[in-house]
């Protein structure tokens, strides 16, 4: 080391080394935030915002029920219902469990709505729907509705509000301060005028019937987007058709998906009568879409649906009843240019002058056990759940769920195989044996590994006076939702 | 150090202004302003971002955050003041008591300062003065250097100006004989000052120094080593007693934790630390290049060893600090200024030395690596000037809250508001209060216990699961959630407007939720939510809320005082803080039982009867603490001062004599 270049030699020497050893083990750098992970949903709520009794005319059902979670959650929960206009303390729904469903719920309540509340291991996959079955006037007919939790915002796709058409937007505030709500209405002539339905007020723990021809009367195939500035709501949007004294349908307008540039509207029912599907844009660009219906013979873009423009802030109505006389049709739309929000509206055709209507909405695939809670089996009802894969083929089982005061075996589950392409119906009145009536409540739970399933459940009840129908397209309770990777950082406090 | 700066004999004001060294502090100086052009006007607001936050508003405020034994960073902490908020509350003291002006100084002419202090140090090197030039101007401009000031890392500001004097004063202390101890307490001093900017300086040095005396193999020379390695601990009591019994303290400078870039140990030996600011790679070669060549002096070879023994011992640490993913740049400094020094002592006289033999590659060799080293301070600063200013640091904090919010959290003190904001898969956060952060408060960080229940409590609320997050924000004195309208922050305004427990209050700019359960720093919990309390739930249910709210009473930032009515028995007065042993109640001047409420917060026992309620933390320990530091303080201060005395008289004829 004496000697100059041996010390330069051993420095070169010795940084080399360090670098070579360095390299041979890289460092990984600590990242500030851990790997995000998941976590179960500890807590939910749901509302059925417009329950309505009027003695044998008119009789409201509601239905609760819970998945069982994918893994298996210990603890004890509870179920709770309490009206929105109450104020003691909330009742305890008889679930104890996942995989179980109480019916026949809100009886005595009419012109309020039910908040529905899930704690602990109850939470994860609550179900709530609710059913409106009318014998005479305006409120003739089926009227079914998923209850979903509060939220701000919220899309409806269906309704008009020509002559004879009552179309009302029912928002119940869960919150014990007011909600602000703007709602913003498209027609098939484009944009309606934005001032009236501005800064709309709910009260704390109140709901709000808003006639929607207040911000676009005398117009036809609507889009409805509330918006809420302040609080959350519980929204639903109710039609209701009446052509003098004679009951012309009613239904609510399904929550919609968000605008997006591919919708799926899944599970138009087979049979005679139309099938429109209303596609509207909300951009400020005309877009063109394309339609693409999968039958359970196969899937085909119809001729002339390969390319339609929707000029910007319009709906465009599409008549598909050809192809859906012999075989129900899930429709894929993709639109070129911005995102889109569709739904269908299901006429039926039917003797005499009593009709009945049903809407269709655009949904996700199945993210997981979705519950019907409330399937009616007997000779003049049928309800019939219709499953769609678009991609690959799909498993999906079906499986009778508890009802909760009724004794009994469970009918087996089923296990449907829906082909890559296909839509497959399954009529649930075969869980039954031939002939025998009883209530009902399945859990459809596309198998593990199963490809993306698209699930709609199409009710029909032979009336007196012609057919009642509702439909639901399921869409499968969140049961674990992402957990995000928080790290503290007192940056955050003084720039944007 | 100004008489430094210019060789003796000077006089007239503009003999002085045209020395070497204070020519090139000026042009330093006018480089950095030039190269930070874009952050200049101070009116846009204050320096923050990197490592920085904003500087306090007055020292007053700095010193009594020093002082303080509770700081209100998030849920409260107990952690000792970091030394580097005394030192600059020190410097803005001096400064007219404006901190953002010392942190300013710090920053925008840091570089300069640097560069002045480098060139009155390599005068033990070098007469040349070419060659001295050359060295201050290359140890201001290292990328370390801009790079501290793109991270607004002042820490590594103060090493920059500080280590060059450190160093030269550690070598004379090794290499002459004593006259005195004062020397070694100077020196140790200022270590201290130095190291409470960055504490890794303190063991880094340190132990270097008494490698040195032990390689001496002189007993009076360890001694002092001893005096160097002893005097920071002392003068930055109570600090370093906590960093003894938890060394991890000592890794990381003050300010906001950025985590080390992965840099490539060939990047490493070229001195570059990763992150903003570095220039290419090749600037520095010329100089690693040229510290290698002083090895090949024979007549300095000792001194050019003793250098890369330093260069080494940096680097290696570097290499270590990088493995254990902490910050390494106070390392690369320390291996910076070794390789610095070996090259000046391989080019002081290298032009005679070649002239000796015939021309051959030697010369050739020589030619290329000083044209190589002689270009690196150039394309340093054409670079930064090209460059300009780089993010993180910039001007001017931006509000986060809108004008309502602020306006409400200033009028309630102890009121929170929870921010946050995505960054890339996670989510950044922080619990303020209505000052915001300022400096120093990421040196007080609340407990592991503690920052894990909130994590857990801040993930929960960004997630849609229906938990009792927002209850247990409301535990936390948190009124508002913020959220900037960024990109990706739809995911999380989704999340935050299903909370049962948060209500939407604007939109815009900034998305706000107010949390719906009554929010207080100080409140009594009735019997039912306080057995829930003293449970450990994470937050009263909101059934609980509903049939039994809190009573909220006013408090201040810290203390409060305030009348409790009289009520049931099995009541529960809760702070909004983190419980900690030095928190006190009085009712009517007795003590209340003290208790951990919702898990964390700290509680206090009620009895039926009301009265006057007087909480407070105990500051007695924290100003024992700051009694021995200033003692010690003052007695190092006597042990060092007679240099003043001295170096007039005795101490200057004793340098002629030797140099």
């Amino acid at each position: 080391m004496r000697h100059p270049s041996l010390s330069l030699l051993a420095v070169v020497a010795l940084l080399c080394g360090g670098v070579v050893a360095s390299n041979a083990q890289p460092a990984a750098p600590a990242p500030r935030h851990a790997a995000a992970t998941t976590a179960d949903v500890v807590g939910a709520t749901a509302i059925c915002p417009d329950l309505r009794q009027d003695r044998n005319v008119l009789r409201t059902r509601v239905s609760a029920g819970v998945a069982v979670a994918a893994k298996g959650v210990s603890g004890k929960g509870s179920l709770m219902a309490q009206p929105l206009s109450a104020r003691g303390a909330p009742a305890q729904l008889p679930v104890d469990r996942p995989g179980q469903v109480a019916v026949d719920l809100g009886s005595t309540l009419s012109g309020d709505a039910l908040e529905v509340t899930a704690r602990g291991p109850l939470a994860a996959g609550l179900e709530l729907e609710q059913v409106t079955r009318g014998e005479g006037g305006s409120s003739r007919g089926l009227a079914g509705l998923r209850c979903e939790a509060p939220k701000t915002e919220a899309w409806f796709v269906g309704g008009s509000t020509q002559v004879g058409d009552s179309l009302t937007l029912v928002m119940a505030n869960p919150d014990d301060t007011p909600a602000l709500v703007d709602v913003v209405v498209w027609t098939s002539d484009g944009p309606a005028d934005p001032r009236p339905g501005r800064g709309i007020s709910i009260p704390g723990r109140k709901r709000a019937a808003f006639p929607l021809d207040q911000i676009a009367p005398d117009k036809e195939w609507l889009a409805v987007h509330v918006v809420v500035q302040r609080g959350r709501v519980a929204a639903a949007v109710r039609h209701a058709r009446l052509d003098g004294h004679t009951p012309k349908g009613v239904e609510w307008v399904p929550q919609a998906q968000p605008p997006a540039t591919t919708v799926v509207v899944p599970g138009l029912p087979m049979g005679p009568g139309r099938r429109i599907l209303s596609v509207t844009n909300p951009g400020l660009d005309p877009t063109v879409v394309s339609f693409q219906l999968t039958t359970p013979d196969g899937q085909f873009v119809p001729s002339g649906m390969d390319a339609l423009e929707v000029p910007a802030g319009t709906t465009l109505a599409t008549e598909l009843a050809p192809f859906t006389d012999k075989s129900p049709a899930t429709v894929k739309i993709v639109s070129e240019g911005g995102p889109v929000v569709a739904g269908a509206f299901i006429y039926d055709l039917q003797e005499g002058p009593v009709r009945e209507i049903a809407y269709a909405g655009s949904a996700l695939p199945l993210s997981g056990p979705a519950l019907l809670t409330d399937l009616v089996i007997d000779r003049p009802t049928e309800s019939t759940l219709l499953l769609t894969a678009l991609g690959a083929s799909a498993t999906v089982d079906v499986t009778p769920v508890a009802i909760v005061g009724r004794d009994g075996p469970l009918p087996a589950a089923k296990r449907v195989t829906v082909p890559a392409g296909r839509t497959t119906t399954l009529k649930l009145s075969t869980f039954l044996p031939p002939g025998a009536t009883g209530r009902l409540a399945v859990e459809v739970r596309p198998a593990p590994g199963s490809a993306p399933v698209y699930a709609a459940r199409y009710l029909r009840e032979h009336g007196t006076r012609g057919p009642l129908t509702t439909m639901l397209d399921l869409q499968g309770a969140a049961q674990r939702v992402p957990l995000p990777a928080v790290a503290r950082d007192p940056i955050v406090a003084v720039t944007r | 150090d100004l008489a430094d700066l210019a060789p003796p004999g000077g006089g007239a004001l503009k003999r002085v202004l045209l020395l070497p060294g204070v020519l090139l502090t000026a042009a330093l100086a006018v480089l950095a302003l030039v190269a930070e052009r874009s952050l200049l006007t101070p009116r846009r607001g204050l320096l923050l971002g990197g490592h920085l936050l904003p500087a306090p508003p007055s020292a007053r405020a700095m010193w009594a955050s020093y002082a303080g034994a509770w700081h209100p960073s998030a849920v409260g902490s107990a952690v000792d003041a970091h030394p580097s908020t005394a030192a600059l509350a020190l410097l803005s003291t001096v400064l007219f008591g404006k901190p953002w002006l010392a942190v300013d100084l710090l920053l925008l002419l840091g570089v300069a300062l640097a560069g002045a202090v480098a060139y009155v140090a390599t005068r033990r090197l070098t007469a040349h003065r070419v060659l001295r030039l050359w060295a201050a101007a290359t140890w201001a401009l290292l990328p370390v250097a801009t790079g501290a000031v793109a991270t607004g890392a002042v820490d590594l500001v103060a090493v920059q100006i500080a280590l060059p004097a450190l160093l030269v004063a550690a070598a004379d202390l090794l290499r002459r004989d004593l006259t005195g101890w004062r020397r070694a307490w100077a020196l140790g001093l200022g270590l201290a000052l130095a190291a409470a900017f960055a504490p890794l300086l303190w063991p880094l040095f340190a132990g270097l120094v008494l490698a040195g005396a032990l390689l001496r193999r002189s007993l009076r020379r360890v001694g002092a080593a001893l005096v160097v390695a002893v005097v920071p601990a002392l003068v930055l009591l109570p600090w370093s007693a906590g960093a003894l019994r938890d060394p991890g303290r000592l890794l990381d400078g003050p300010g906001r934790q950025l985590g080390q870039a992965a840099v490539p140990a060939s990047h490493l030996v070229l001195l570059q630390t990763g992150g903003p600011a570095q220039p290419a790679l090749w600037v520095t070669a010329g100089l690693l290049l040229a510290g290698l060549g002083g090895l090949l002096r024979k007549d300095a070879h000792g001194v050019a060893l003793a250098a890369w023994a330093v260069a080494l011992v940096g680097y290696a640490t570097a290499g270590l600090l990088q493995h254990a993913g902490h910050a390494l740049a106070v390392a690369l400094q320390v291996a910076a200024a070794g390789v610095l020094a070996a090259a000046l002592v391989g080019a002081n006289g290298v032009r005679t030395r070649l002239a000796q033999s015939s021309f051959g590659w030697r010369q050739l060799t020589a030619a290329v690596v000083a044209v190589a080293a002689a270009v690196a301070p150039a394309a340093a600063a054409g670079s930064w000037i090209a460059r300009g200013a780089q993010a993180p640091l910039q001007r001017g904090s931006s509000a986060v809250l809108p004008a309502f919010a602020s306006a409400e959290l200033a009028a309630t003190p102890g009121l929170r508001v929870l921010i946050v904001r995505p960054h890339g898969s996670g989510v950044d956060y922080e619990l303020a209060t209505s000052g915001g952060d300022r400096l120093g408060s990421a040196d007080t960080p609340p407990t592991p216990a503690q920052a894990r229940a909130l994590d857990a409590v801040v993930a929960d609320v960004l997630a849609a699961r229906g938990s009792d997050a927002a209850e247990a924000l409301s535990t936390r004195a948190v009124r508002y959630v913020a959220l900037p309208a960024v990109p990706g922050s739809k995911r999380l305004a989704d999340a935050l407007d299903v909370q049962a427990g948060l209500s939407r209050r604007a939109s815009g700019r900034t998305l706000l939720w107010r949390v719906v359960a009554p929010t207080s720093r100080l409140s009594v919990l009735r019997p039912a939510p306080a057995a829930a309390a003293l449970r450990g739930d994470r937050g009263p249910t909101r059934e609980l809320l509903r049939v039994a709210p809190p009573l909220l009473l006013p408090s201040g930032r810290e203390a409060a005082s305030t009348t409790v009515p009289s009520g049931a028995a099995g009541r529960l007065l809760v702070l909004a803080d983190a419980a900690s042993r030095g928190w006190r109640a009085t009712l009517d001047g007795s003590p209340l039982e003290k208790r951990t409420a919702w898990g964390w917060a700290q509680g206090f026992v009620l009895p039926r009867a009301g009265g006057q309620l007087v909480i407070s933390y105990n500051q007695s320990p924290r100003h024992r603490a700051l009694v021995a530091q200033g003692l010690a303080l003052a007695v190092v201060l006597v042990l060092a001062a007679p240099a003043a005395r001295r170096r007039r008289g005795l101490e200057v004829v004793d340098e002629e004599t030797e140099t």
